[in-house]
């Protein structure tokens, strides 16, 4: 039980780096779609 | 050759598509994920050696798995432009390289926390961690080149060599654990881990599978946006340029 904290900490990094990336795509396709209608 | 020649098959990302399909894989791929790691770290028994540590397996190691299938897509997607010199090609490779980063990244962090209640040290300069870190450091690369590189043809022909390159790095790492003498232990498998652990391991593969998937689908149709927004532009100022001749 000892090295929980690790398992624990482990699968938390997994889901804040999904996380950050895929919040990081959702702006950036946001911000890409307002810069095509811009540019039209 | 110039920016305003080369992207005539460009063409705009349809929205309802966007909305429909990867939105759809949006909401399955982190239910998948969550049904997949809760399968493994609930019903697989702790390990005689390693106990619950080897519960990080279910995630280091599909983690692991799907960065090298994104640097395959980036292998033939390279290939394939070079060959053909569509840039849709190229655009896939380039969405596939981040994709194949981020995995490979979240491998060396989960790999890392796993081998120091393991080895006693958060790193070590082991044949598999830095043949994992070179690989980093190529795909890293590849963005930078993309970043820094204006003209859109040599971008994409510079990527795509540097590209292969990277991808021709994957077996060497994969292989690195049987050719060097490492700590590390041989490629974790259904035929290599206690059956107790194989269905964890493939559900967790596919989990993360779809998530790839779903990364590099969005991350494909955001580069097809703003290469798409750049030959606007590039028009745009063609026809100023006529305009005031």
């Amino acid at each position: 039980m000892r090295d929980m904290p690790f398992v624990i900490a482990a699968y938390a990094v997994f889901w804040i780096v999904v996380g950050s990336y895929a919040y990081y795509l959702s702006r950036r396709i946001r911000r890409v779609f307002a810069s095509l209608m811009e540019s039209r | 050759m110039t920016a305003r020649a080369f992207p005539q098959k460009i063409t705009p990302a349809p929205h309802a598509f966007l909305l429909s399909s990867w939105h759809i894989l949006g909401l399955i791929a982190p239910v998948a994920l969550i049904a997949a790691q809760a399968f493994g770290v609930l019903l697989s028994p702790p390990d005689r050696d390693m106990g619950h540590l080897q519960k990080i397996m279910y995630v280091h190691v599909p983690a692991a798995w799907n960065a090298f299938i994104a640097f395959f897509i980036v292998f033939v997607a390279s290939v394939r432009y070079l060959w053909t010199k569509d840039e849709h090609h190229d655009l896939l490779a380039a969405a596939a390289a981040e994709a194949g980063a981020v995995l490979t990244a979240l491998t060396l962090m989960l790999g890392s926390i796993w081998g120091r209640p393991t080895w006693g040290v958060w790193w070590t300069w082991d044949a598999r961690l830095t043949s994992t870190a070179v690989l980093l450091m190529i795909f890293a690369s590849y963005h930078a080149l993309r970043a820094f590189t204006e003209d859109p043809e040599r971008r994409a022909r510079w990527s795509a060599a540097v590209g292969i390159f990277g991808a021709l790095n994957v077996p060497i790492v994969y292989m690195s654990v049987r050719w060097w003498r490492t700590i590390h232990q041989v490629q974790s498998s259904p035929s290599t881990v206690d059956p107790a652990y194989a269905w964890g391991l493939r559900l967790n593969a596919i989990a993360v599978l779809l998530l790839l998937i779903y990364f590099v689908a969005k991350r494909y149709e955001i580069a097809r946006i703003e290469r798409l927004v750049e030959v606007h532009r590039d028009e745009a100022a063609l026809r100023s340029e006529v305009a005031h001749a």
